[in-house]
């Protein structure tokens, strides 16, 4: 099935996991900003620069969803799902186009969110805005999730992983000090951040 | 099974995303959520095929994950909606499977999808 070399994996820099399961294990490397993809290194570039209309996406998936929205007993035409095949790589070029635009008359580099929304609602699929928020925040709450258990180096993370979730370990109230007497002292350092498998610094 | 690079993937199962993966070994700092995101099932397309798609226009510099996942889901919402109206013209036709004509009557009358006259032959 291996017949052109966009398939090689290693000259794609991604592992063999990517190819077979149904989860993407892509290597990560957390030097770029983790908000934007960007084009500098593209390796094989010259070589598989594929035009719009040749990437589709997997007609599996698209006729799945198509089976959503008719009656169990419908049936669909092959040439139909590769007919919405089309339309769907036409419609996510469409969209990105007129997103990207609003994003250079606004002298931004970085297609966001907001963008694509404000497109949607230009070309007419102004009904589509209210439901794709409500799964933006669905997918910010994830995202949110996988950000706190980023490991980060000792050195590097107290720098830049100082929000407030990083702060989850407190000293406890009470202290027992030198001359045995308890005190409610609560003391506030930077040094007790409890991020998993990080060794704790101990000021003294 | 041979595939020409002209008709690059077509009938990919979603979880084989060759082909159509310019990918690169640097920028991939949000590979991990958006892997992440594919694991949640919170898209039921694959997210790195859609981030080619949006790369492929030369005009794009950057976008967030947040944008490839958004254009995910419009992409669902777009599949179920023109199936939808396609389906209309089946059942006229008192069929009930849908066929391709039955988008291109879709297609032709409804102004949403006037962009895509002429994208098919």
């Amino acid at each position: 099935m291996d017949g052109d070399s966009t398939t090689d994996t290693t000259q794609l820099g991604i592992t063999g996991e990517y190819m077979t399961g149904g989860t993407y294990v892509l290597q990560t490397q957390d030097d770029d900003g983790d908000e934007s993809f960007n084009d500098h290194e593209d390796g094989n570039g010259s070589k598989d620069h594929f035009r719009e209309q040749d990437i589709y996406l997997p007609i599996a998936n698209v006729a799945r969803i198509m089976k959503n929205a008719i009656p169990q007993t419908g049936k669909i035409a092959k040439d139909a799902k590769e007919c919405v095949q089309e339309c769907v790589s036409e419609f996510i070029s469409f969209i990105t186009s007129e997103a990207s635009e609003r994003c250079h008359q606004e002298k931004r580099k970085t297609i966001n969110g907001e963008d694509i929304l404000f497109a949607m609602s230009t070309l007419g699929f102004d009904m589509y805005v209210e439901p794709l928020k409500l799964y933006l925040q669905k997918f910010r709450e994830a995202m949110k999730g996988e950000k706190g258990i980023t490991p980060v180096t000792v050195s590097e993370g107290l720098g830049e992983e100082l929000t407030d979730d990083s702060f989850t370990g407190q000293l406890p109230a009470g202290l027992i000090t030198a001359d045995g007497q308890q005190q409610n002292v609560m003391v506030y350092t930077t040094s007790y951040q409890q991020i998993p498998g990080i060794q704790q610094i101990q000021f003294s | 099974m041979a595939t020409t690079v002209s008709e690059l993937d077509r009938s990919g199962a979603e979880d084989e995303p060759r082909s159509a993966e310019p990918e690169e070994d640097g920028g991939n700092g949000q590979a991990g959520p958006i892997a992440a995101a594919q694991q949640h099932r919170l898209a039921k397309l694959p997210l790195s095929r859609i981030k080619a798609l949006m790369k492929a226009d030369p005009d794009v510099s950057l976008a967030s994950q947040e944008s490839v996942f958004i254009i995910a889901k419009a992409t669902e919402l777009f599949v179920e909606m023109i199936a939808k109206d396609a389906l209309v013209y089946a059942q006229q036709g008192k069929r009930k499977t849908l066929q391709r004509k039955d988008l291109d009557n879709a297609i032709e009358a409804i102004d949403e999808f006037a962009f895509l006259e002429g994208t098919l032959d």
